[in-house]
């Protein structure tokens, strides 16, 4: 073939008017069609003419060209090919670095797990509103004794019935006294948790039962028709969720009691009932006994100080009839403060503990980027002479941490949602049964904001340190020390600083609450407790309904129970 | 649509050659379009003058492409219209047709 190159003269004379920015591709451009014309067999002489040609009437449009080239613009379309490219390029490079890579995933991974495990607590806790309508309404009262040293005494049915009678903040109030009942069920005793509940409970929670009706003011009065509501899961377990219980009858302690009504799910809220019978007691029955628990329902508007104000009103009103109310005086206080209200802090300090684990786990992590990022100082120093953008470096080394933390962010997510089932799973008697901390939208949210977060941490000093770099000082550095290298040492040094103050601040923590279990497990109950077992018996008041039968069963039970090998001595 | 975003005639040739190459387009086949359909002599600095200030105004957009995987494969810039490129695109046109209206200047031009 004969001499196919362009002419060199014109070639450079067009190279001279063309701005830099684009001069490669008008160059090339040109350099392809000249070879697609000289491969159609074109004559030398047509392809010089041509080649000139082309030159000479690009020189004025060129000339004219501005020297700088235009602002790329942020199209959507833009954006999303530089994440693009930037996602790719951090894959690349964060397998070629698998140690860096899995090392920041599994730091990530413990530190969200543990914040996401912790935070699912505090979210079933305190955050997920209780199953009834307008629960802000919904408050726990009971009567509280400082001369008798208690914080909570219980209610005693005459001041409730007062408080019933003449409060002007409540809708409607309720008191519920935990209990036990022996239920023969196909012929099998089973001790099932109840409650005994004055008819207004359901009002005051506002649940209709699932099937049949509430328990009515008549059957709430001493000597009242014996009626029973089954509880949800009772219900399910014990009935096959078969519609037709309502009518039968059930063997609680002895009594037959007609079934009235299922609750709804929620319900289990009281006490973990899942029987609940009419409290029928009246005024006259047990005055001095303060044992139950109140709920009430506010008035819309009316705050907790104006119902405890109202209610010392009447308290202190009855203390001529009744002296004993000159002790007592009023409490009332949001139903999630006194149900959970001794959690709320043992969960908000792990709260701070694990988010500060999670903030060491980043401190580390920068670190180690930095680190990097030393290593890498070239790589960006040749990025920038080739003209890179600094916002472009520093956009690239976020995704790099984003990927990786997103990297850590899921099994994170799904570590912690198995450490909270196992937390339960070895305490399912300390919290009551209706908190549930299944993962929501909540969870969630929490999750990914501290994936964010934690991405920002660790990546933002690496980030401003590649983009600062200065280009001579990195290329020159690449052997060895420099000013450059020095000043991320010194950040590095301040990282490590940083890190250990935290890690020292969570020690001291640790071991103060470490010292506060101590001292709880030493406190001397006044007894040896070890080899000593408890339990518990309920006579069903049918056969065993005076004090001397109780007295006969127990002393006969006990001669048994001291019979038995192993057992050194017994009482009741 | 302000007045200053009206389209001279070559920037008009290079956004339809731009429609009519889809992703196809760069330098050497926007030159080869637009001098096919005018028939007219095109230089290669005149179409990257244009689409340059195509780019200034936002009508146009270019990507540079992976150099091609073969020896001595090159890296080419690519250019896509934008929606605002079409408008405007749009807006000369109907303006054009605007000012021709009821004039017998099409069936003029075919009979000589």
């Amino acid at each position: 073939m004969k001499d196919v190159t362009p002419p060199r003269l014109a070639r450079a004379l067009l190279s001279l008017v063309v701005p830099k920015h684009d001069r490669i591709f008008v160059l090339e451009d040109l350099d392809e069609e000249f070879a697609v014309l000289a491969a159609e067999g074109r004559s030398d002489r047509y392809l010089r003419r041509w080649y000139w040609g082309q030159v000479r009437s690009s020189m004025l449009p060129s000339l004219k060209r501005p020297r700088v080239p235009p602002l790329r613009r942020r199209t959507w379309s833009n954006i999303m090919h530089s994440v693009i490219h930037d996602v790719r390029y951090a894959f690349r490079t964060l397998f070629r670095q698998p140690a860096y890579a899995l090392t920041v995933i599994g730091m990530l991974t413990l530190g969200i797990a543990g914040n996401t495990a912790i935070f699912s607590v505090f979210n079933g806790l305190f955050l997920r509103p209780l199953p009834f309508p307008e629960p802000g309404q919904l408050v726990n009262f009971d009567e509280t004794a400082p001369r008798w040293d208690l914080e909570y005494v219980g209610m005693a049915y005459p001041d409730f019935d007062a408080w019933r009678e003449h409060n002007e903040s409540f809708q409607n109030m309720a008191v519920i006294d935990g209990t036990a009942f022996a239920v023969t069920l196909q012929g099998e005793a089973q001790r099932v948790t109840g409650a005994e509940v004055t008819h207004d409970l359901a009002a005051v929670l506002g649940i209709r039962p699932v099937l049949g009706r509430n328990i009515s003011p008549e059957e709430d009065r001493p000597g009242g028709e014996r009626v029973v509501m089954l509880g949800h899961g009772f219900w399910q377990r014990e009935f096959g969720g078969e519609p037709d219980v309502l009518g039968n009858t059930l063997n609680l302690d002895g009594r037959p009691y007609t079934i009235i009504g299922v609750l709804p799910p929620e319900a289990v809220f009281i006490k973990d009932a899942d029987l609940w019978v009419p409290l029928a007691t009246d005024v006259t029955e047990n005055p001095e006994s303060w044992y139950m628990e109140g709920i009430g329902r506010l008035k819309p508007g009316v705050t907790i100080d104006a119902a405890l104000e109202d209610l010392t009103r009447i308290h202190k009103n009855m203390i001529e009839d009744r002296p004993v109310n000159e002790i007592t005086s009023p409490v009332v206080m949001p139903i999630l403060d006194r149900f959970l209200g001794e959690y709320r802090l043992g969960t908000t300090a792990m709260l701070g503990a694990v988010g500060m684990v999670l903030l060491i786990a980043c401190a580390n992590i920068a670190g180690l980027t930095l680190a990097r990022s030393i290593a890498r100082s070239r790589e960006m120093g040749i990025r920038l002479a080739m003209g890179a953008q600094r916002r472009r470096i520093a956009q690239q080394l976020m995704t790099e941490s984003l990927v990786l933390a997103v990297a850590g962010a899921l099994p994170g997510l799904a570590l912690g949602y198995a450490a909270t089932t196992a937390m339960m799973a070895l305490m399912p008697d300390l919290l009551p049964s209706w908190i549930t901390f299944d993962m929501d939208h909540r969870v969630v949210l929490f999750t990914l904001l501290l994936t964010m977060g934690a991405a920002l941490v660790f990546a933002l000093v690496p980030a401003l340190h590649a983009s600062n770099s200065n280009v001579r000082g990195v290329l020159q550095a690449s052997s060895g020390r420099s000013t450059e290298t020095a000043l991320k040492r010194r950040s590095l040094s301040a990282l490590v600083v940083g890190e250990i103050a935290l890690a020292l601040v969570l020690l001291i923590v640790t071991g103060l609450s470490v010292l506060d279990v101590r001292e709880l497990l030493k406190v001397d109950p006044g007894f040896t407790a070890e080899n000593v077992l408890t339990y518990r018996l309920r006579l069903p008041s049918e056969r065993y309904g005076d004090d001397e039968q109780h007295i006969a069963f127990f002393a006969e039970h006990l001669e048994e129970i001291r019979s038995l090998p192993g057992v050194e001595a017994a009482g009741a | 649509m302000a007045k200053g975003d009206y389209l001279g005639e070559f920037e008009q040739m290079v956004l339809l050659a731009l429609l009519r190459l889809e992703d196809k387009a760069y330098g050497v086949t926007i030159r080869r379009e637009i001098q096919g359909r005018s028939d007219r002599r095109v230089a290669i600095g005149a179409v990257y003058a244009t689409l340059e200030r195509l780019e200034r105004k936002g009508y146009v957009v270019s990507s540079i492409s992976k150099p091609e995987p073969i020896p001595g494969g090159r890296s080419k810039k690519y250019f896509h219209p934008t929606d605002a490129g079409a408008e405007a695109l749009r807006h000369s046109r109907q303006m054009m047709r605007r000012m021709a209206e009821g004039l017998a200047l099409d069936s003029e031009l075919e009979i000589s």
